[in-house]
């Protein structure tokens, strides 16, 4: 569904990305872990078209996508729940949600949509008209999957669900995830809690400084004892 | 005092007050998306004067009829002004953006001065120049008037159109958090060209007006867009609402010190509101 080829990517001139390369297969949860600053957050905004590759290619449904617009990336299928949630604030909820439904024109659709988000986030119902800015972190978080869901993706991407979450809060986002892949959406989430989510995920890749170290399943991955140790501090 | 005077001022502190306060509303747009102020505002209103008079001078067409070409026209001027202007520029600073519209402004100022000359021009006689009414002995300039209520229904217009449609809601997600915006699919070039479109169009409602009972000659936008500037900034910057009110409290304040004091002094009194709201409340009278 999604293959990453090669991709480096510079901030000025500052190399980030060098000579990545992934694959996400239809309905699939995918996991790039690494730690802060390996460059997990510039893979998903490479993706989205806000930053782009200076090699490589990325392919989306048999699709060139590098040197695609956000808006035209958004379209054809690809959400990203971007770090640190990003609610608009200043917007009620509802809006948030419809935002989110802003590539959809069948608002009939985008309606039922909103009920399905309602009922798998009920607290959103429940404070649709209040402001972003009066949720909770955990709440937070639910809108912003919810949002990135309200576009009907094939591929959801989420950059770290869980940062700032109290355990039991990331334990329900993980679990929202979970059910969401279940409902037959594609999910690519980067991370930075290794063992939570290594745990669940299909294929995982490990991300040092800007190049993928290592792949393989899940599971492989945390009982690999290099990893365990050099990479996961375990 | 005569209260019959006192009223009057106010009627005509308050018309005048409108129309600054849609002038001033289409900088706050401009503003509230970008994060930049558009020196040339005064220029496009100057332009929108001129097309009116022209239409009207040449071919005769009445300025309340061309004021929807009137309108159009600015559309594209503002939204061709981000196109070929400002969007070149987005990769750096955003004054730099800035000083090409201080620029463009100095630009169209002389290119008008170069084709049309200093000369003031009056429209004395069309459908509502020059004609007034009165409502329990208190009077009423029409061409103010009229200017006052379609400058109205405008700004309620943009009102709506930016917390009921869908882009006004990608308008304002865009004025938020740009990066964002981009990742819900909205095309945020696409929101600015028509947000400085709008802006610019909103100088040409007022422009259009204004023809009717305000001279016209290449240096009309200075003052105006030094007033829209402060007006934004009484309202509290990117606040509409803020500069909707704000436009009528300058407008009150020009009329009534020009009455009172001299009318050499009524923008004097509005630099002088200026500073010391400024001072008092660095965030504008509704700015929080
Ligand atoms: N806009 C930017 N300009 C310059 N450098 C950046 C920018 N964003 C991120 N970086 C740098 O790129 C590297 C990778 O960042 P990021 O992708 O955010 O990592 P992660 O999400 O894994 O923490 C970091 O060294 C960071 O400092
Ligand atoms: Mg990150």
């Amino acid at each position: 569904m999604l293959k990453v080829k090669g991709i480096s990517v510079r901030y000025d001139i500052i190399p980030v990305l060098e000579d990545v390369s992934f694959s996400v297969q239809e309905g699939q949860f995918v996991a790039i872990v690494g730690s802060n600053g390996a460059g997990k957050s510039t893979i998903l905004r490479t993706i989205s078209g806000l930053v782009h590759p200076f090699q490589g290619s990325i392919d989306f449904l048999d699709e060139p996508i590098q040197a695609a617009k956000p808006y035209e990336i958004v379209a054809k299928g690809i959400s990203h729940v971007p770090e640190g949630r990003r609610i608009f604030d200043k917007m009620t909820i509802r809006e948030n949600l419809l935002i989110g439904a802003h590539t959809k024109d069948n608002q009939a659709e985008v309606r039922n949509t909103l009920q399905e988000m309602f009922e798998l986030f009920p607290i959103l119902k429940e404070r649709q008209n209040k402001k972003g800015e009066t949720l909770s972190g955990g709440e937070r978080q639910q809108l912003a999957i919810a949002r990135g869901l309200m576009a009907k993706p094939k591929l959801l991407m989420l950059d770290e669900p869980s940062l700032g979450l109290s355990p039991i809060l990331s334990k329900k986002v993980i679990q929202a995830c979970e059910e969401i892949r279940r409902s037959g959406t594609t999910i690519l989430m980067v991370e930075q809690k290794v063992t939570e989510i290594l745990k669940l995920v299909d294929q995982g890749y490990v991300l040092q400084r800007g190049k993928i170290i290592r792949e393989g399943k899940g599971s492989e991955l945390l009982a690999s004892d290099t990893i365990r140790k050099a990479y996961l501090g375990l | 005092m005569d209260l019959t005077i006192f009223l009057q001022l106010i009627i005509s502190g308050l018309l005048i007050g409108f129309v600054f306060s849609l002038i001033a509303v289409g900088l706050s747009l401009i503003w509230g998306v970008m994060d930049i102020l558009n020196f040339a505002h005064g220029e496009f209103l100057m332009l929108a004067m001129f097309t009116s008079f022209f239409l009207f001078a040449q071919l005769g067409i009445d300025p309340l009829y061309s004021l929807p070409i009137v309108v159009i026209v600015l559309y594209f001027i503002g939204a061709g002004t981000y196109r070929f202007v400002i969007k070149p520029l987005l990769g750096y600073t955003v004054l730099i953006a800035l000083l090409a519209t201080f620029g463009l402004s100095i630009l169209i100022r002389n290119l008008v001065l170069f084709f049309v000359g200093p000369n003031y021009r009056v429209i004395n006689e069309s459908i509502l120049a020059g004609k007034t009414f009165s409502i329990g002995g208190l009077y009423f300039s029409v061409p103010q008037s009229v200017a006052a209520l379609l400058c109205i229904l405008v700004t309620y217009g943009i009102y709506l159109l930016l917390t009921k449609s869908k882009f006004g809601r990608a308008l304002r997600a865009t004025s938020l958090d740009k990066d964002t915006a981009m990742l819900m699919g909205i095309n945020t070039n696409r929101i600015f060209e028509i947000t400085f479109g709008i802006g610019a169009a909103c100088v040409g409602v007022a422009g259009g007006l204004l023809v009717n009972f305000y001279a016209v000659f290449p240096e009309v936008g200075l003052n105006f867009t030094v007033l829209a500037f402060v007006i934004v900034a009484l309202g509290g910057f990117g606040n509409n609402g803020g500069a909707f009110l704000a436009g009528i409290l300058v407008g009150l304040v020009t009329t009534m010190g020009g009455f009172f004091i001299g009318p050499e002094y009524k923008y004097t009194l509005v630099f002088l509101l200026y500073l010391v709201v400024i001072t008092i409340r660095p965030k504008g009278l509704f700015g929080w």
